[in-house]
């Protein structure tokens, strides 16, 4: 197992690789550069002034120069210095981030608590009127934009409940139970999607699972549904669920961006957008580097987790 | 099928709409913060302006980028699988292992990343979510193309000397349109979405022209005065993305039940 994880992680080097070189080329397709970025709002930069700036920020040197200079710096912990706030962009990030992992945290752990028993209730009750609803439903929530269910929230919420602190966010250590007021309404918007997601993967998996000799034998013996259900099938149906759960990290990554701005919550995502407007070029590299970086942690977290609930999985 | 209703009722009506109602950029200051009624459906906006001809339009501009930019990833992605299937090998390994950078990256974080350097227009929009698609699209196609290039008769086309182009043109590429078909449709509702969420951040298509995302953004500022604003853009998104799921759900049934473990996890990523 821990060899198996080790070389895991070694066949990450090449992604992560790909993964900032990705990151470092699309920032240099910024029409101009950097530089002349930085000076844009005093349109009338001299050359002079343009030149000064380039060398100051290292740009006049050789894109591959600049790369590796960059990434090795990156491997150190240091992924540069802020544009705008001429602070360091990773204690910055570290300071943000556990707002986006509180966030993402409570998502998941709401489309588990919600999508895995409607999933196992629509699949044990298949064609009923009951599955018919929840097939709708779970489609709809699939469908239906985050961003849009927030601002809907954020309207109900002033119009019905106007003293429910809806915008801005609240330190656990602080006011634990106005952290979790502030977390409330976002975690709504963020997990729908995954809701859904999560209660199909479920209804699909456990359907196929009950087809199964294993689970007519079962059956045959006379236990009750129930047990056949949470005792037989359901570990082997979750085996894909836990699969899609890990996947949909990287889109809740995504729509934390939509969330945070709309519930002006200090996480990775708000400051990612800020940097974008801000143009802080150097900010915006290293959160999108450190984003898809936890990416592919995660999923290599996920896989390992297989063995925990497949004992047949084996590691090699 | 009642996806496909949903669908073409959406499309008809961005295709008609703006044709036939009030025009979306004509501003009526007295007219303004109107709640729906029999004159304006859905209601006017902060600058009296029709919001129903303003979602039709959205809704078009929508519809274009989003397959525009499918169509592309298609294009781009399907010739690196059957590529990478047909080769195998280093050329299939090289090909993945490219790819599998993509998938590291959240995907609107990688449209937003690139939107930021690049700057938003319609182009930029359907290059970047095409770049998004094509590495999904590449995964369902090479999956296929591995197992159908060692069938007999590829190999008896391979017998008789039919060049290699000619065998995965026409021997290959038909056997694995099916889940590429039933992909692209579910690649469509991501699309929607996305292009939503750029618009609604600002990085969409650029006013004066509504995209559905901008729409929506746009209201919170008049939340108070025009609820309606908020809420029938959001609705135009969330029906039109049901629509093209429920096709890409009742084609997926109807090709291919087992092609759900694939699809799901592979595709229906935002």
């Amino acid at each position: 197992m821990l060899k198996y994880f080790v070389k895991r992680l070694g066949m990450l080097i090449p992604i992560l690789f790909g993964v900032s070189v990705v990151v470092f080329v699309t920032m240099r397709l910024l029409p101009g550069d950097v530089a002349s970025a930085m000076l844009g709002s005093s349109a009338s930069a001299s050359p002079e002034a343009l030149a000064q700036m380039r060398a100051r920020l290292g740009l006049d040197r050789p894109l591959q120069v600049q790369y590796v200079d960059w990434i090795s710096n990156a491997l150190r912990g240091d992924l540069g210095v802020s544009m705008l706030s001429s602070g360091p962009v990773t204690p910055e990030i570290l300071r943000r981030m556990p707002v986006t992992v509180e966030l993402a945290f409570f998502s998941i752990v709401t489309a588990v608590l919600v999508g895995v028993p409607l999933g196992v209730l629509s699949a044990m009750y298949q064609n009923s009127l009951y599955d018919a609803m929840t097939r709708v439903a779970s489609l709809v929530w699939l469908s239906v934009p985050g961003f849009w269910v927030a601002t809907l929230l954020v309207l109900g919420a002033s119009f019905y409940v106007p003293t429910w602190p809806t915008l801005g966010y609240i330190d656990f250590p602080t006011n634990p139970v106005g952290n979790l007021q502030t977390m409330l309404l976002p975690t709504i918007s963020l997990s729908a999607y995954v809701v859904g997601g999560t209660l199909r993967m479920t209804r699909s998996a456990l359907l196929e699972v009950l087809r199964l000799d294993y689970i007519t034998a079962a059956r045959a013996r006379g236990g009750p549904e129930r047990v056949v259900v949470f005792k037989h099938a359901l570990k082997n149906a979750l085996i894909p669920v836990v699969t899609l759960v890990g996947l949909y990290l990287g889109s809740l990554l995504g729509g934390a961006v939509l969330i945070e701005t709309i519930f002006t919550l200090p996480g990775l995502g708000k400051m990612l957008i800020d940097a974008i407007q801000g143009r802080d070029y150097t900010l915006v590299q290293g959160t999108v580097l450190f984003l898809a970086a936890s990416v592919v942690l995660v999923n290599l977290l996920v896989d390992m987790l297989y063995g925990a609930i497949d004992p047949r999985v084996r590691y090699e | 099928m009642a996806g496909v209703v949903l669908t073409l009722v959406l499309i008809v009506g961005a295709g008609v709409g703006p044709i036939v109602l009030p025009d979306p950029f004509a501003t009526a200051p007295p007219d303004r913060f109107q709640a729906p009624s029999v004159m304006h459906w859905f209601g006017t906006d902060n600058l009296g302006r029709d919001q129903l001809a303003r979602i039709t339009l959205g809704l078009r501009l929508s519809v274009v980028v989003a397959v525009a930019a499918v169509a592309l990833g298609v294009a781009v992605g399907v010739v690196l699988g059957l590529v990478a299937g047909y080769y195998g090998g280093a050329v299939d390994n090289i090909i993945m292992r490219v790819l599998d950078v993509f998938f590291a990256f959240p995907g609107l974080l990688l449209a937003l990343a690139m939107i930021a350097a690049l700057g938003s227009s319609i182009l930029n929009l359907v290059l970047t979510m095409g770049v998004l698609f094509a590495p999904s699209m590449a995964r369902v196609t090479r999956g296929p193309v591995l197992s159908i290039r060692q069938k007999e008769f590829v190999e008896a086309a391979r017998a008789l000397g039919v060049r290699e182009a000619v065998i995965v043109r026409t021997h290959i590429l038909p056997n694995v349109v099916a889940p590429i078909i039933v992909a692209s449709t579910l690649q469509l509702s991501a699309a929607i979405l996305i292009e939503a969420s750029l618009g609604f951040l600002g990085l969409g298509i650029g006013p004066p022209n509504p995209s559905l995302g901008g729409l929506i953004s746009a209201s919170r500022t008049f939340m108070g005065q025009g609820p309606w604003m908020a809420i029938f853009p959001g609705l135009a998104i969330a029906l039109l993305v049901t629509g093209f799921n429920l096709v890409g759900d009742g084609l997926r049934d109807a090709v291919d039940p087992r092609l759900r473990d694939v699809l799901d996890s592979r595709t229906a990523i935002r």
